[in-house]
């Protein structure tokens, strides 16, 4: 909207620019100090409350319970995160994790009619000693062979049921961040990563820039972020198609990622933001699973004959665009985003979510969510090798790398119990749908549920307190 | 002199045209803590590990990484 | 209506009353003017709420940047004494908002021109200050003397800073910006003249404001407003009239003389408050040459001579 169809002066343009900065400066500040003192009825509501201005402290700290159907999965996930807003525009923040993990996730073979068991060889560090189980493979029996630093591990699938390899691992994961404002609208951000687990680490460094446009309502955004993985399995990585029955020899393997955004973000009416995102990625390195494998199945009965570990490229691009939504509908605001996402192993996906929060009283809310994802699946993604066939260039049976579907269903609810905090607790199903039998599989297999996809419970429940 | 009618239709043109965005002073509302992009915390965070764990596609949010071995 | 600093002709704003929708109104004295908060609901209580809402964010800023008050941040900045006195993040943003429009005023609008006040009493009488009085004065006048480093403020011994000239428009602004915070209702917030709307009315139609005469003779005038901001600046009944020759109350700080020949009034339309007092306040200092300011500037104004 302009003032008046004539082009303003330089002297009123001067003002016009002069009079917006000031105002908009303080007309958020002014919120946040004036309500402060202002008695209670007149103090902004829990949903209306400003964003954490310069000078305020934040404590955010939480936990995450996560259970998978099945006895697969169960996850307990405590984080620390704190955001310092320094008084000149300046941002540190830095978090905390620490990551539990036990439970059993699918070792990629097919169930059978018959129970299977699996043997792996794996090193040990004397011959002597006596290992009870390893980390990779937790409940397994290990058995010495004797004059050698060698020991089979043995564990067993009953008859019909997804082959489960047992796992328990720890992870300690902790960020840093700091941003600062170059000029008025433009503003710098670095930051480091770490996450380590027993056979996993990764390390990232990431640097970016924004900068507001047309009086604040457009940001232009850049990312980029380049991380460093080191995959260090228990037993060494396994070449792609090894048979899970011979001794590893591989020690540890690496991967890296670089990863771009580019986003602007606009205000579109006093009551729409709008984000519009597009994410490059690429990998190059060890990006298989090396505990995972392929049953390598009869051709006419469909019952597994060996298992060779799987193989995916070591190259891998991802794009996406995603597109975010922030709208406040009378006293509500609705998120909605929709994201599309394509890689070079073949998969295309469509997420799409939308949540609606609700205020209940002036000092709580509620948040239902509904969230929508389909993929399709890698282009060397098999349930099985079949036995005298070629062997494929690259092959997963991965679920992640399958075609399925997967629905969120769930709410938040947020409350204050005292000035300047929240307590919220937020609970979702999640459930994989995909295709459970294949018509055409050999044999017995074609009568077996081949879909290994998850349904899955996380509670997280968390308080934020603003100093 | 500059006339009143030319006042009256100054004020006119004030409501009169379209413009994407907002002025500074009608920030109100997108300067709420609720219509920031990350105003989940740390249930985003959860949530992108979540799934990044659980689905092949991944990213579209930010390019933070800080990944896990769960690939 | 008479306010310290600058003040407009009395401009009612009363809507025009069609029995369409009840607007609920809210009356107090602020900063040395009758004010009044509009809010276009037919739910009394509410408007009672958004109009006390208006009314703290009125008292909270004449607090702070009364100079009348010993315990306000002005006190403090002209109690310095030569020394620096670092001031607070709102107080920083005003200060600098005053140094950029000294700066592109080329010195006419300048915050530090209060002392001048004490030489000119404008109360129609014809005593006009001895020359030497008024360098006196000039001595202690002056933005360029004062360092302002955006943190901390250092006045010259002597000198004084008043932001009365900015400060109803700003509070007229962030009065606005408060209760539209809290609520989509329309309102209409009007400080001593200087007002604001939110937005149309809650039935789309616009505000209708009345601008009241400024001599007897001339009738008053409607305006009708969608959006934006109205303030006048100067003041038919203070003056200083010698030897034919009418001083009006603007005084030009760098020469610590009334400016000749400025306008009785000038009415400005603008986006906010603070931008529209401004304008008046430079159109004015301009005097002569108001309308061709104005003109110049492509600013919606309204000139009375």
């Amino acid at each position: 909207m302009q003032l008046n169809p004539r082009k303003l002066g330089t002297i009123a343009a001067g003002l016009s620019a002069l009079s917006a900065n000031l105002l908009s400066a303080n007309a958020a500040q002014a919120e946040t100090v004036a309500d402060a003192t202002a008695n209670a009825p007149h103090a902004p509501g829990l949903m209306t409350e400003g964003a954490p201005e310069p000078g305020s402290f934040l404590v955010d700290t939480s936990v995450l319970f996560y259970q998978e159907a099945g006895g697969r999965v169960t996850a307990v996930e405590p984080v620390i995160n704190v955001v310092d807003n320094l008084l000149n525009g300046s941002v540190i923040n830095g978090a905390f994790t620490y990551d539990s993990l036990t439970g059993a996730t699918p070792n990629g073979a097919t169930p059978a009619t018959g129970p299977q068991t699996f043997t792996q060889i794996i090193k040990v560090a004397t011959s002597t000693t006596q290992v009870t189980s390893t980390g990779a493979s937790g409940g397994s029996t290990v058995t010495t062979i004797p004059g050698t630093a060698t020991a089979t591990s043995t564990y067993s699938t009953a008859a019909g049921r997804t082959p489960l390899a047992a796992f328990h691992d720890h992870r300690y994961a902790g960020n840093l961040g700091f941003s600062w404002l170059s000029d008025p609208d433009t503003r710098f951000k670095v930051g480091a990563a770490v996450s380590v687990e027993r056979d996993y680490a990764t390390y990232s460094v990431n640097a970016g820039v924004s900068h507001d446009l047309f009086q604040k309502n457009t940001t232009v955004a850049l990312s980029l972020n380049i991380e460093q993985d080191e995959s260090q399995p228990y037993n060494g990585t396994p070449n792609g198609f090894q048979n899970l029955n011979s001794l590893i020899t591989n020690g540890n393997d690496h991967k890296t990622v670089a990863n771009v955004v580019v986003g602007l973000t606009q205000s579109l009416t006093r009551f729409w933001l709008t984000q519009l995102n597009y994410n490059y990625s690429t990998s190059s390195g060890y990006q298989s699973d090396p505990y995972r494998v392929l049953s390598v199945v009869d051709s006419a009965t469909g019952a597994a004959l060996s298992y060779l570990y799987e193989n995916r490229p070591r190259d891998r691009a991802r794009h996406s665009v995603y597109w975010g939504n922030k709208l406040t509908l009378g006293p509500t605001v609705a998120d909605v985003s929709l994201r599309y996402y394509h890689d070079t192993w073949g998969i295309n996906s469509i997420t799409a979510e939308v949540s609606e929060q609700v205020p209940i009283t002036h000092n709580s809310y509620i948040k239902p969510l509904f969230r929508y994802y389909h993929q399709g699946a890698a282009n060397f993604f098999r349930n099985y090798l079949v036995s005298g066939a070629t062997l494929p260039q690259y092959a997963s049976s991965d679920s992640r790398l399958g075609r399925f579907n997967a629905t969120t269903i769930g709410a938040r609810y947020g409350i204050r119990l005292m000035e300047d905090s929240e307590l919220y607790v937020q609970a979702e199903d999640y459930r994989q749908t995909g295709t459970h039998y294949v018509a055409g599989a050999p044999g017995a297999l074609a009568n077996l549920d081949l879909f290994s996809g998850v349904h899955a419970i996380s509670v997280m429940t968390g308080f934020k307190v603003k100093m | 002199m500059i006339r009143m009618i030319g006042l009256a239709l100054g004020l006119t043109l004030l409501g009169g045209c379209a413009h994407v965005g907002v002025r500074p002073w009608q920030r109100d509302i997108l300067a709420r803590n609720v219509m920031q992009p990350d105003a989940d915390g740390n249930i985003s965070a959860y949530r992108d590990h979540i799934y990044f764990s659980k689905e092949g596609a991944t990213g579209g949010r930010s390019a933070d990484g800080g990944g896990c071995g769960c690939n | 209506m008479d306010a310290p600093g600058l003040v407009g002709p009395c401009l009612g704003a009363t809507p025009f009353e069609r029995e369409r929708t009840q607007v609920q109104t809210h009356r107090f004295q602020a900063m040395g003017s009758p004010c009044e908060v509009q809010v276009d609901t037919p739910d009394p209580a509410l408007g009672r709420r958004l109009g006390a809402m208006a009314q703290a964010e009125a008292l909270r800023i004449e607090h702070k940047y009364s100079r009348y008050r010993p315990d306000s941040v002005v006190a403090a900045i002209n109690a310095g004494a030569g020394q620096p006195v670092p001031v607070d993040a709102e107080t920083a943003s005003l200060i600098a908002f005053a140094d950029q429009c000294y700066r592109i005023s080329e010195g006419r609008f300048d915050i530090s021109s209060g002392a001048l006040r004490r030489v000119w009493t404008f109360d129609g009488s014809d005593r006009v200050p001895d020359p030497a009085a008024v360098a006196h004065c000039l001595l202690a006048v002056g933005w360029d003397k004062a360092i302002w480093d955006g943190i901390a403020l250092t006045l010259k011994p002597g000198m004084e800073i008043d932001l009365g000239g900015i400060a109803k428009e700003y509070a007229v602004d962030m009065a606005l910006a408060k209760v539209t915070h809290h609520h989509d209702v329309p309102i209409l917030v009007n400080f001593g003249g200087d007002l604001r709307v939110s937005g149309p009315r809650a039935d789309g139609a616009r505000w209708r404001v009345l601008i009241d005469a400024i001599e007897p003779d001339q009738r008053p005038a409607w305006l009708d407003m969608a959006s934006g901001a109205i303030t006048t600046s100067g003041d038919a009944r203070r003056f200083v009239l010698r030897n034919g020759v009418r001083y009006g109350h603007i005084i030009d700080p760098r020469n610590g003389m009334p400016v000749p020949a400025a306008p009785r009034s000038i009415t400005v339309a603008a986006e906010t408050c603070i931008e529209a007092g401004m304008l008046s306040t430079l159109a004015m200092l301009h005097g002569e040459q108001a309308e061709h300011f104005l003109k110049t500037q492509g600013v919606a104004a309204w000139v009375a001579r």
